[in-house]
C-alpha cells in the first residue's frame, strides 16, 4: 500500500460500535483521507500493520482489549523489533480522565472525549498527520541503517559495536582475542559500507540505534 | 487485794523499743547514780579512814581482852606460887622456932638452975629475933609459970592468961600427944597463937613451955615487902573468918584470890592472897566489851554502807559503760560525719563517719588547723571563708553548702551545721560541726533535673497536645508547648477541653474524636483520671491532630464507600454507567453525522447521496439512542418484579449505614423520626433502598453546600402512615429547589459532576411499585422530597 502513492493519507478507525464507525469514516472521506475500520483491537494488531497507517484513531472502550491495552502491545512489541508506530489518538467516554492521563504519558498523540465535536477531531487528526510527517523519515532512515548493519558479517557487528561504544582499536583486539590489523582492517571495511570515512561519523550516524537492535 | 497499777502504755512501748537502755533515758534515774557516784568519790577517803580505825580499835580491843585474860592467868599463877612459897617460908620460921624451943625445954629437965637462966637467955635472943614471939612462959607441972619472958610481976593484959582454956587445952594435948602443939587461935588484942612444947619427952606430968605468937606480927614480920604490894594477904581461921589484919577496910574479894592451908595441920588457919585493884580491871573489862560492841556495830554499819556504795558504784558503772556503749554504737552507726573544733579552729573531734567520709585517719585530723587537707584546692577561699565564718558564730540554720575532697580524692558535696560547743558554765569551748554527704543527693537531684528536662523536652517534642487539669474546678495544672500553640483559652487557668460537649466525665480512660471549632481541626481526645504529685486526682488530657488522618481516611472510606456502593448496588450503577456509554455512542455518530453533512452541503455540486446517507444514519443512530433509554426503563421495571415484604425500618437501616462516614464527614447529623411498630412494605428492597440512599444523599450535599450543619433538622427522615399508605418524608435545610419542574427529567443536574440521572431513577422506581415520588419546599427552608407506597395493613 505504501509504495502506491506517499501522499495518501491512511487512517485506521478501531471502534466496537459501527456507527461510530461509519459516521466517522465517513468525516474522513470529507477530508480526501482514506480509512480502514477495525472493530476489535485484535483484529488490528493480527491483520494490520502500524507503519502503513498514518494516524491511529482508537476508543478505549472496546470490548476484550481496550484501546489502551492495545496501546501498550504496540509499544512492546515496537521494543522487540524496532517498527514505527504512527500517532495514536484515543476516544473515551464519560469521565475515563484518568486513564487518558496514563495513556498520554505513555506516547499517546492526544485524548478526546466523546461525543466530540467534529472540528475538535479534524483538527487532532491534522496535528497527528504533521507529527507523522517528521517522525516517519526518521525512522525509515534508522531502518535503512539496520538493514545496512544486518547486511554485515558477524565479526564486523561485533567489532562495530566495539567502535560505537568508544573504544580503541587496542582495546577491541582485546575483548575480541583478535589482532590489532584485523580490527583496523574491520574497521575500514565497516567504514566503506556505511559511506563514512572516520569511526567517529560512524557513531554518529548510528547515534540513534540501540546497539540491542542488532547485538541478537 | 491491791490492785496492780498498769503500767504507762508509752512507758510499755519504750521499754518493748529499748529493753536494755532504758535506765539511760530515765533522767532520774541517771542523776540518782550521779549523786552516788559523786558522794562516794567524795567521801571515799573519810570512809576508808574510818574503816581502817575502826578495824584497827577492834583489833586493838580484842588483843588487850586477849593480854588481860593472859595477865590474869599468869598473875594467878604467880599468886600461887608465891603464896606457896610465903607459906613455906613462914611454915620453915615456925619449925625452926619449935626445934630450937624443943631442944631448950629439954634442956630445962636436966637438973641444975644454971639451965633456967641460960633458957631465958636464948629465949630472949629468940625473941629478940622473932617479934612475932611476944612470950615464951614455962609452966609447971601445975599449971603456974615457973619462969619466962618477958620478966614480968603482973602478967601484961596483951598476954592471954596461962589458964585461958584454950592453952589449957593446947598443954593438955601436948602432955598427952608429947609433942609440940598449936593452941587454937586466941582472941586477944591481936591474934594470938600458943605453942605448947613438953619439957619432958619421957615423964609425964612435967612442965611445958607455951611459946606465944602474935599472927598480927608473925605475918608482918614474915611478909616480904614486895609480896604486901602485890598481893593483899589475910589470914583466915577455920570458919573463914578473918583473923589478920583483923582492923581496918577488907577488901570485898571478888575477884581471883588464892587459899592456901597455913601452920600445922590442925591449925585450921590457911592464908589467902588476893591481887591489888582487882575491881579496876573488871572496869576496864566492861569498857573493853563495850569498846569492841560498838566497834563491832561501827564496822557493820560502816560495811553496809561500803556495800551499798559498791553497789551503786557498779551500777553506775555498767549504766556509764551501757552508756559509753550506746554511745559508741551511735557513733558508728551515724552516717552524718561529726567533729569539734576548739575556740582557735583546731579539730579536737573526729567521727568515724567523717574519716570514711573523708578517707583520713582520725589521728591526721585531730589537731589539724586551717587550711585542712581535706580541703580542696580549688575551692580554697570558700572553705576558708565558711571556716572562718563558723569561728565568727554565722551558723546559718540551713547549714552551708561545701565542696571537699572525698575518700579517693573524690569530690564530696556535703552540707555543713555547725552549732556553738559550750562547757557547763556556758563558756564558749568551741564549735561542733556536722557533716551531711549530700554528694549522692546532689547526684539525684542533677539526675532528677536532667530527667525532668527530658522529660520536658520530650513532653515539648510531642506532636500530641497534653494538659493536666483539676477534675473540680477544671483547673489547669500543666500543659506542654503543642497544647499551648493549640489552644487558646478566654479565661486564664480555664481548660477548655473541660467544658467542650461530648466530652466524656468521670470514666477512668476514655477517649474522643472532636473537632475544635476555632481551627476546625479535629483531635483525637485520650482523657484519664491520674494521681497528680499532690495525690490529688486530675484529668491527663493528651490531644492528637487527627485531621491528616481523618481526612485520608475520610477519603479511604468514600472509596469503600464508593466500592461498597457499587457492589451493593452493582446492576443499577453499572446500568446506568453503560447507559452513558451507550448513549455517547449514537450522539457520537449523529454529531459527526451532521458534521459530514453540513462538509457536503458546502461542497459545489451538491453531492445529495452523501448528505442523505448522513441525514439518514442520523436518523437511525437518534432512534438507538432512543432505544437505549427505552431499554433502561424496561431493564428497572423487569427488576421490579422481585417484591418481597419489608419492614420500612430495615429499609432504611442500609442507606443510614452507608451514608454515615458522609455524614460524619460533613458533620451533619441525621434524624430519623419512625413511628412505633413495625411497616411492612411489600417491594424490592434493593430499588427502594437506592432511592432512599439517594434522597439522603441529596439532602446531605444540600446541606453542606450551606451553613446548616449543626441545625437538629439539618437532614430529617420522617416516615408517618395512614390507613393503606405509608409516607417517607426527606427534608434538609440546603439551599431549596430552584427549578421544581424539571426535577425529576433526566440529565437535569445541579451538581458538578452529576449525571442528572438519579431522580429520575428514583421516580420510576417508586412508581414501579405502584406509588408516588414528589417534590416540593421546605417551609423551614430547604428541600423536601417525599414519596408515598402502600403499606400492608397491621393485624
Amino acid at each position: 500500500m505504501s509504495n502506491e502513492d506517499k501522499t495518501v493519507i491512511r487512517i485506521a478507525i478501531i471502534d466496537d460500535d459501527a456507527g461510530v464507525r461509519h459516521s466517522m469514516g465517513m468525516l474522513l472521506e470529507t477530508r480526501h483521507w482514506t480509512y480502514t475500520e477495525f472493530e476489535r483491537a485484535t483484529d488490528f494488531l493480527e491483520h494490520a500493520t502500524p507503519a502503513d497507517f498514518n494516524c491511529l484513531l482508537v476508543d478505549v472502550r472496546i470490548p476484550d482489549m481496550s484501546g489502551l491495552e492495545l496501546f501498550d502491545e504496540l509499544n512492546r512489541r515496537a521494543k522487540k523489533q524496532p517498527r514505527y508506530i504512527p500517532p495514536v489518538l484515543f476516544l473515551t467516554g464519560h469521565g475515563d480522565i484518568p486513564m487518558a492521563v496514563k495513556a498520554l504519558k505513555q506516547g499517546a498523540c492526544d485524548f478526546l472525549e466523546k461525543p466530540v465535536n467534529h472540528r475538535t477531531l479534524i483538527d487532532a487528526l491534522n496535528r497527528a498527520l504533521d507529527i507523522d510527517i517528521t517522525d516517519r523519515p526518521v525512522y525509515y532512515s534508522q531502518e535503512k541503517l539496520l538493514n545496512e548493519i544486518a547486511a554485515l558479517t558477524t565479526r564486523e557487528r561485533e567489532v562495530l559495536t566495539e567502535i560505537v561504544s568508544g573504544y580503541l582499536s587496542k582495546q577491541i583486539a582485546g575483548h575480541l582475542n583478535i589482532s590489532t590489523k584485523t580490527v583496523e582492517a574491520h574497521r575500514l571495511r565497516i567504514c566503506q559500507k556505511f559511506n563514512t570515512r572516520t569511526s567517529m561519523e560512524l557513531a554518529a550516524k548510528l547515534r540513534d540505534i540501540s546497539p540491542e537492535w542488532w547485538a541478537s | 487485794m491491791a490492785q496492780p497499777t498498769w503500767p504507762d502504755l508509752n512507758e510499755v512501748t519504750l521499754r518493748k523499743s529499748f529493753p536494755g537502755d532504758l535506765q539511760l533515758f530515765n533522767p532520774r534515774q541517771k542523776a540518782k547514780h550521779n549523786v552516788a557516784q559523786k558522794f562516794v568519790k567524795r567521801r571515799w577517803p573519810w570512809l576508808a579512814a574510818s574503816l581502817i580505825l575502826t578495824v584497827a580499835l577492834f583489833v586493838a580491843t580484842t588483843l588487850g581482852w586477849l593480854w588481860y585474860v593472859d595477865q590474869r592467868d599468869s598473875t594467878a599463877r604467880q599468886l600461887s606460887l608465891d603464896l606457896l612459897w610465903l607459906e613455906q617460908s613462914v611454915t620453915q620460921n615456925l619449925n625452926d622456932n619449935e626445934h630450937m624451943l624443943g631442944n631448950w625445954a629439954r634442956d630445962l629437965q636436966k637438973p641444975g638452975a644454971a639451965h633456967a637462966g641460960e633458957f631465958l637467955n636464948l629465949a630472949d635472943g629468940l625473941i629478940k629475933e622473932n617479934p612475932a614471939l611476944i612470950a615464951i612462959d614455962v609452966i609447971d607441972k601445975n599449971g603456974r609459970r615457973v619462969v619466962g619472958l618477958p620478966n614480968y610481976t603482973e602478967r601484961p593484959q596483951r598476954l592471954p592468961p596461962v589458964n585461958d582454956p584454950l592453952i589449957n587445952e593446947a598443954i593438955q594435948r601436948c602432955l598427952t600427944m608429947k609433942r609440940p602443939v598449936y593452941s587454937r587461935v586466941i582472941e586477944q588484942y591481936a591474934p594470938l597463937w600458943v605453942l605448947a612444947l613438953p619439957v619432958s619427952e619421957d615423964t609425964a606430968g612435967q612442965g611445958v613451955v607455951l611459946a606465944t605468937y602474935d599472927l598480927d606480927q608473925l605475918l608482918a614480920t614474915q611478909v616480904p615487902w614486895w609480896f604486901v604490894q602485890r598481893y593483899d594477904l589475910a589470914l583466915l581461921d577455920r570458919d573463914n573468918k578473918e583473923l589478920s589484919p583483923h582492923d581496918g577496910d577488907v577488901p570485898q574479894l571478888t575477884g581471883d584470890f588464892h587459899k592456901l592451908n597455913f601452920g600445922p595441920d590442925n591449925s585450921g588457919l590457911s592464908l589467902r592472897a588476893a591481887p591489888h585493884a582487882s575491881g579496876h580491871s573488871e572496869k576496864l573489862l566492861i569498857g573493853l566489851s563495850l569498846a569492841v560492841l560498838v566497834a563491832g556495830l561501827l564496822i557493820i554499819w560502816l560495811l553496809r554502807l561500803l556495800q551499798r556504795w559498791l553497789r551503786e558504784r557498779l551500777a553506775a558503772q555498767q549504766a556509764l559503760a551501757n552508756e559509753l556503749h550506746f554511745r559508741e554504737a551511735m557513733e558508728q552507726s551515724l552516717v552524718t560525719g561529726l567533729l569539734a573544733f576548739d575556740i582557735d579552729g583546731r579539730i579536737i573531734y573526729v567521727n568515724p563517719a567523717l574519716c570514711q567520709m573523708l578517707g583520713l585517719e582520725a589521728s591526721t585530723l585531730i589537731g589539724s588547723s586551717a587550711p585542712f587537707p581535706f580541703w580542696p584546692k580549688n575551692h580554697l577561699l570558700d572553705c576558708s571563708a565558711a571556716h572562718a565564718a563558723m569561728l565568727a558564730g554565722d551558723n546559718p540554720e540551713q547549714g552551708r553548702r561545701l565542696n571537699l575532697i572525698g575518700a579517693g580524692g573524690s569530690t564530696l558535696s556535703v552540707r555543713l551545721f555547725a552549732s556553738p560547743l559550750t562547757s557547763e558554765g556556758s563558756n564558749l569551748k568551741g564549735w561542733m560541726a556536722s557533716l551531711y554527704d549530700t554528694t549522692e543527693l546532689q547526684k539525684e537531684r542533677e539526675a532528677l533535673a536532667s530527667s525532668r528536662e527530658q522529660l520536658y523536652a520530650v513532653l515539648s517534642g510531642l506532636d500530641a497536645a497534653v494538659c493536666v487539669s483539676q477534675i473540680s474546678d477544671g483547673k489547669l495544672l500543666f500543659r506542654n508547648r503543642r497544647h499551648a500553640d493549640l489552644f487558646r483559652f478566654y479565661a486564664a487557668g480555664e481548660c477548655c477541653l473541660i467544658c467542650w460537649p461530648g466530652l466524656p466525665q468521670g470514666s477512668e480512660k476514655s477517649s474522643v474524636e472532636f473537632q475544635d471549632r476555632q481551627s476546625g481541626n479535629w483531635y483525637h481526645l485520650e482523657r484519664r483520671k491520674i494521681l497528680w504529685v499532690d495525690d490529688s486526682p486530675v484529668l491527663l488530657d493528651i490531644a492528637t491532630d487527627i485531621t491528616a488522618r481523618r481526612e485520608a481516611a475520610n477519603t479511604a472510606r468514600e472509596r469503600d464507600e464508593l466500592l461498597q456502593h457499587t457492589a451493593r448496588l452493582a446492576s443499577l450503577a453499572e446500568f446506568a454507567s453503560g447507559i452513558a456509554h451507550e448513549l455517547n455512542q449514537p450522539l457520537a455518530a449523529i454529531s459527526n453525522y451532521s458534521a459530514v453533512a453540513s462538509t457536503y452541503l458546502d461542497t459545489t455540486p451538491l453531492q445529495t447521496d452523501k448528505i442523505r446517507e448522513a441525514v439518514h444514519l442520523m436518523s437511525e443512530e437518534s432512534d438507538r439512542a432512543g432505544k437505549i433509554i427505552h431499554s433502561m426503563r424496561s431493564f428497572i421495571q423487569k427488576r421490579s418484579i422481585q417484591h418481597d415484604l419489608h419492614d420500612l425500618a430495615d429499609l432504611l437501616k442500609e442507606p443510614l449505614l452507608l451514608l454515615a462516614p458522609l455524614a460524619e464527614r460533613l458533620n451533619i447529623r441525621i434524624a430519623v423520626q419512625l413511628p412505633d411498630g413495625p411497616i411492612q412494605v411489600e417491594c424490592d428492597a434493593v430499588m427502594i433502598e437506592q432511592v432512599l440512599f439517594n434522597l439522603i444523599r441529596n439532602a446531605l450535599e444540600a446541606v453542606s453546600c450551606t451553613n446548616n450543619a449543626e441545625l437538629v433538622d439539618a437532614v430529617l427522615v420522617q416516615v408517618a402512615r395512614d390507613a393503606d399508605n405509608v409516607t417517607i418524608r426527606v427534608s434538609d435545610r440546603g439551599p431549596g429547589i430552584q427549578d421544581p419542574g424539571k426535577l425529576f427529567q433526566p440529565f437535569y443536574t445541579t451538581k458538578q459532576d452529576g449525571m442528572g440521572l438519579g431522580l429520575a431513577i428514583c421516580r420510576t422506581v417508586i412508581e414501579s411499585h405502584g406509588g408516588r415520588l414528589w417534590a416540593d419546599n421546605n417551609p423551614q427552608g430547604g428541600a423536601c422530597f417525599q414519596f408515598r407506597l402502600s403499606c400492608i395493613q397491621r393485624g
